[in-house]
């Protein structure tokens, strides 16, 4: 009898010291998933390659016609954008909705949402975004005003690897 | 979201009123999903009004909701436009008002069917965090009532629905399990469905208070503005009182 109760005692931690490994692995898996630094394909920024420039950061301005700011915003972006260009960083319009009607300097570049390998979904509009040589979206800050956009644009002409909306 | 539905309620048998309003019934469904009912004798509303609190490891704010329009009367306090984006479809827009010693902000997402508020004292908060705010909130407007769908640890609590009665005063429903405090010790009067007691809750006598309904879901808190506002009677109150009855489905666990 006694053997027998040894033997389910030993059974017994064996199954716990199993439950925690088994926990402590989980609990590894989980905070790799939730970090800023996840395993490829699960995490990380969105790809957006057809808006990616060599050697350098394309500053996007993201707009749609159904918005109303977007068109107050939009006739300040041409000044901003020469002053971007100016300072070495590439420009691009990127229309959210298909939109075409949106009359650009010939240095800049308007871009279809349809045009993109993958849609770039941002819940709001005007958006600036700042999009890597890789074509990796490294931010993306509404834009909720003219002088908002003076503002972000001011501060990446100031330092290429600025991040908009940081203070 | 919850998948309350709401109660039944029986009109009284036929019979006259003191005021000469009929029975009436409103439902509404609250930001977190809850149902709400109230019905009784007298001109209720038809637009609910809520206030309730979010809770995020990213922000903690006031939360209100109503009817499409009731922005644009809001706004009317922050006369200075800040910064607007459209937020999936929807003008999101910042506003400031207030004194410059005091400044107040105003921000306010515009819906086809029901707007919702946000506001607080000082500097306007950046538009950004606004945004992500409504990311961990992710509103859902419908006829019924716009629904907050909290995302992580967003948490919604005090929430409470107010209905405008003509002739009484506004009447603002709470979940029985939030609102013990505001039930007296005292037994109270007994009424058709639940208890009523009357207070001044810190009003001067005279100059108007507040009547307690409690229910078994839901207590209500019921302005008496007779003497304040003109169409307020003794027997508006009277009708309202004796025949209320409120409950709160589906209340936050």
């Amino acid at each position: 009898m006694t053997g027998v109760l040894t033997a389910a005692l030993a059974l017994s931690w064996v199954a716990i010291g199993l439950l925690a490994a088994g926990y402590a692995a989980l609990t590894v898996q989980v905070r790799e998933l939730r970090g800023p630094g996840g395993p490829a394909g699960l995490a990380g920024p969105a790809r957006v390659h057809e808006l990616a420039a060599p050697r350098a950061r394309t500053v996007v301005l993201v707009v749609a016609q159904s918005c109303g700011t977007c068109r107050t915003v939009f006739p300040a972006w041409g000044n901003a954008a020469r002053l971007l260009r100016a300072r070495g960083l590439h420009t691009a319009v990127l229309s959210a909705d298909g939109s075409a009607h949106w009359e650009l300097d010939p240095e800049d570049r308007l871009v279809l949402q349809s045009q993109l390998s993958a849609p770039l979904l941002l819940a709001y509009q005007p958006a600036l975004a700042v999009v890597d040589h890789h074509g990796a979206v490294r931010s993306t800050e509404p834009v909720g005003s003219v002088r908002r956009l003076e503002e972000l644009c001011a501060a990446l002409a100031a330092d290429g690897t600025a991040v908009p909306g940081e203070r | 979201m919850s998948g309350a539905v709401a109660p039944e309620h029986a009109p009284p048998p036929v019979q006259p009123t003191r005021s000469g309003r009929a029975w009436r019934r409103q439902t509404g469904r609250a930001p977190d999903g809850a149902v709400v009912a109230v019905s009784g004798v007298g001109a209720l509303s038809g637009d609910w009004f809520w206030s309730l609190r979010a809770t995020s490891p990213r922000a903690s704010v006031g939360l209100t909701v109503g009817a499409a329009g009731y922005l644009g009367l809001r706004a009317a306090e922050f006369p200075t436009p800040v910064e607007a984006v459209t937020y999936r479809g929807r003008e999101l827009a910042l506003r400031s008002g207030g004194t410059a010693a005091e400044p107040r902000w105003l921000a306010g997402l515009r819906g086809a069917r029901h707007d919702l508020m946000c506001a607080g004292p000082g500097a306007p908060p950046r538009l950004a965090d606004l945004v992500a705010l409504l990311a961990d909130l992710d509103p859902a407007d419908a006829p019924g009532g716009l629904v907050l769908r909290t995302r992580g640890d967003t948490r919604l609590w005090g929430v409470c629905g107010r209905q405008y009665v003509a002739g009484v005063g506004t009447l603002t429903v709470y979940p029985r399990a939030e609102a013990a405090g505001l039930v007296p010790a005292t037994p109270g009067k007994a009424v058709a469905h639940g208890r009523l007691w009357t207070t001044t809750a810190g009003f001067a006598p005279g100059t108007g208070g507040y009547f307690v309904h409690a229910g078994p879901t839901a207590v209500a808190m019921v302005r008496d503005e007779r003497g304040i506002e003109a169409d307020a009677s003794d027997a508006s109150v009277a009708d309202l009182l004796e025949s209320l009855r409120v409950d709160w489905a589906g209340a936050p666990s």
